[in-house]
């Protein structure tokens, strides 16, 4: 019995390795097309939509050496653009390690629904890609050369990643949050709005989507006060600036709430917003280490000036964009029920929102260095 | 070889129990209920619970009548043997259409989400053979089998709450704002999924300690309820309503999300885990439905296993396509569940109403002689 069970073994591990051999090799690295990140561009001068997706990939010329090559296809649809892809392409392309999608603005404003269907379909998919919508050609943005690294995608995964340190944004741009954005009810995408100023890629503002169209492009002085309202836990500067010699500054975090309430078919929303951090500059008090008083002075100052911004965005909001930008919507349809019929960009729109800013300087850092001026 | 360890502990047929009815298609749950009860799918899924409950406090009446006898047995007893046996075997045709539902479903699932290059009909296969291979070597073995994979599926259970710092709790708001009539319909949706609770009135003649019989069956059902609650709720929690009805397989689309350190990408950690998970779901489900064939036909079980084996390697062919399998299921199993429920209530009332001591004192006395 022992002798049969061994010949059974081993003639079992032959079958099974001759029926689950999928004679599906690994290739080496040099043979795959690494995708870095992918654009996304309309034509619009042809009769009939075409897109342009263009990937990045790395290659391997030379030995201890990286660069990358650019893959454009041009197709009526984004499958089409594979197939024309693989027809100048040399190797095997793999998908699933890209940094960054790139949307031109034209892509956007015409609507990502398709591209949003195929990168939910495709279980390949990386999705913590980043999502960021470019002035002009994106390929332009994918061919653009930079010094410190090798593919202008690492270098905006970088700048997205690393912009969490200011301006109030948060991380909430990658293909997972756009999936639970788009379509969802009382929510809207926001990512960033990049372009090429100075010969470098700046994050010079944010798009904001109406459902899967981008409907308006805030540039970065109002958007840190949309993402102030918008984002929860994130970190930013505000300043009060009398004139360019008195000025204070403070660093530190936002911790948001919001409160809604409906009275008479009419819904009434409250954004608490508490703002604790240090203060990183000051040129206005001089006894801000003696005086409590002076502190309680600054922080109401600052939370008018905060609240005064703070409507000015809104009402700007309400009346040029027109879209529910601070996902109001969703904590309303949390408090009174959800239904999809419900329209939450008008409704947050013709609302009245109402911002508490309350601020609380809890460090002042090593002291205060102030330079009199006689 | 000792008869005494031959006999289950109470504590394996609570692996056993959970075993049966957690299986991979709980990732899939998530969209029948939220499509009907929105935001409140996990109240759905804990009033679903009913219907496991039910099984067991029913069979409770059964077990403590005839402890040493099993529901094949007692069906014999007062139908006769010719109706007996005819209900006997839709009753285990139910075993086997669950077992062929959960080896396509897992097919189905392994290959959309990791091993998109091995056909539908070899992972058949091998679903097929393991289950057919674990259910041979009897009761013992599925039930230290379900204990591992119980301690697996905790695994993912505990890893899934990485995912409420990125969810939202808004998500979930307002509880009750569905409406009682779309939850209570929810409900019944999630009861379907709750099937082979049955299993307890086959294999409990086998369980060592016969009071605690009861007891550990109400802890499963709880368990199981939980499991599947948190599952739901995991999953709304971090989607949203809107979005878990635009997938197929929504607790999946959680797991992915997970950012445990050290591990790159949670996904293949998770469908090693389901697979193993799927394997001990249809070897139960196999063993059951020959087990119940062995005491209709009285041929060896072993002979069974090999007979029964085609049944479950070519009809889950037919069902590659996961959007065709659940149109099947959905026509199917609701039937299954009212002739379950009506099947196990008629018996108890009838140990209830009639009483037969022949069974007690023949059968009551070896019925651990037949292999289990």
């Amino acid at each position: 019995m022992k002798r049969y069970s061994l010949l059974i073994i081993s003639i079992s591990c032959i079958i099974i390795y001759t029926i689950f051999n999928s004679s599906y090799g690994n290739l080496p690295l040099e043979k795959v097309d690494i995708c870095s990140g992918l654009s996304f561009d309309l034509i619009a001068s042809s009769p009939v939509i075409e897109y342009n997706v263009a990937a990045s990939a790395y290659a391997f010329p030379k030995k201890d050496e990286v660069s990358s090559v650019i893959l454009e296809a041009i197709g009526k649809n984004i499958p089409d653009t594979r197939s024309a892809r693989s027809t100048i392409s040399s190797k095997e392309f793999l998908l699933g390690l890209q940094k960054v999608f790139i949307f031109s603005e034209a892509v956007a404003t015409n609507g990502i629904n398709p591209i949003v269907d195929m990168m939910f379909s495709n279980q390949q998919m990386n999705d913590s890609t980043w999502i960021v919508v470019c002035k002009g050609k994106a390929i332009d943005m994918l061919k653009f050369k930079v010094v410190d690294a090798t593919t202008s995608s690492d270098h905006i995964d970088g700048l997205v990643e690393s912009s969490i340190e200011q301006n109030f944004m948060s991380t909430d741009y990658k293909v997972v949050d756009m999936f639970v954005r788009v379509g969802s009810e009382g929510r809207n995408l926001v990512v960033p709005y990049l372009e090429i100023l100075n010969n470098k890629i700046t994050l010079s503002g944010m798009a904001v989507f109406k459902k899967d169209k981008m409907v308006a492009k805030i540039p970065m002085e109002e958007a840190m006060y949309m993402n102030l309202l918008r984002n929860n836990k994130v970190k930013g500067i505000l300043t009060l600036q009398k004139d360019s010699l008195q000025l204070i500054s403070t660093y530190g975090d936002v911790k948001r709430k919001v409160h809604c309430e409906k009275i008479n078919g009419k819904y009434k929303f409250n954004i608490d917003i508490e703002f604790k951090g240090q203060v990183v500059n000051n040129t206005m008090y001089k006894d801000f280490m003696i005086n409590p008083k002076t502190i309680e002075k600054y922080t109401h100052e600052l939370e008018e000036q905060t609240e005064k911004r703070c409507n000015e965005f809104i009402n700007k909001m309400q009346n040029e964009y027109k879209t529910d930008c601070l996902e109001l919507g969703r904590d309303a349809a949390a408090a009174f029920g959800r239904n999809p019929e419900t329209n939450w960009d008008n409704i947050v729109c013709n609302a009245d929102i109402k911002v508490n800013v309350k601020v609380r300087v809890n460090n002042l850092g090593r002291g205060q260095f102030l330079f009199e001026d006689k | 070889m000792n008869k005494k360890s031959m006999l289950i502990s109470s504590s394996e047929l609570f692996f056993i129990l959970v075993g049966c009815i957690v299986g991979i298609s709980s990732t899939s749950l998530p969209v029948d209920v939220v499509s009907i009860a929105k935001q409140d799918g996990w109240i759905s899924t804990i009033i679903g619970g009913i219907y496991p409950l039910y099984i067991v406090l029913i069979g409770g009446i059964i077990i403590k009548k005839y402890p040493n006898s099993n529901i094949m047995n007692l069906s014999k007893a007062y139908f006769g043997k010719i109706i007996g046996n005819i209900l006997n075997l839709l009753f285990m045709l139910q075993f086997l259409f669950y077992g062929v539902l959960v080896i396509s479903s897992s097919s189905n699932q392994l290959r959309a989400y990791s091993i998109y290059f091995i056909p539908h009909f070899k992972m058949v296969m091998i679903l097929a053979i393991v289950a057919c291979y674990a259910s041979i070597k009897g009761l013992k073995v599925l039930c230290r089998f379900a204990g591992i994979t119980f301690f697996l599926l905790c695994l993912i259970i505990v890893a899934s709450t990485v995912t409420f710092k990125s969810g939202s709790i808004l998500n979930v708001k307002p509880f009750f704002g569905a409406g009682v009539p779309n939850i209570l319909e929810g409900s019944i949706k999630s009861a379907f999924s709750y099937g082979n609770m049955e299993l307890l009135l086959i294999i409990y003649p086998y369980v060592q300690q016969k009071k605690a019989i009861l007891k550990t069956a109400l802890i499963s059902t709880l368990v199981i309820v939980f499991c599947y609650s948190w599952i739901v709720f995991t999953s709304i929690y971090f989607s949203g309503p809107d979005l878990v009805v635009k997938q197929l397989w929504p607790f999946s689309f959680v797991a992915e999300s997970f950012k445990i350190p050290v591990v790159n990408n949670f996904r293949f950690i998770e469908m090693v885990i389901w697979i193993i998970i799927a394997y001990k779901t249809v070897s139960i489900e196999f063993y059951a439905s020959t087990k119940i064939l062995n005491s209709i036909t009285k041929i060896k079980r072993k002979t069974i296993c090999f007979l029964l084996l085609p049944i479950i390697f070519i009809i889950p062919l037919f069902m590659e396509n996961e959007v065709i399998r659940r149109e099947i299921a959905g026509k199917v199993i609701p039937w299954i569940t009212l002739f379950n429920i009506s099947y196990v209530t008629i018996i108890a009332l009838l140990t209830l109403l009639i009483d037969k001591k022949k069974l007690i004192n023949k059968k009551g006395e070896k019925p651990i002689n037949e292999k289990i």
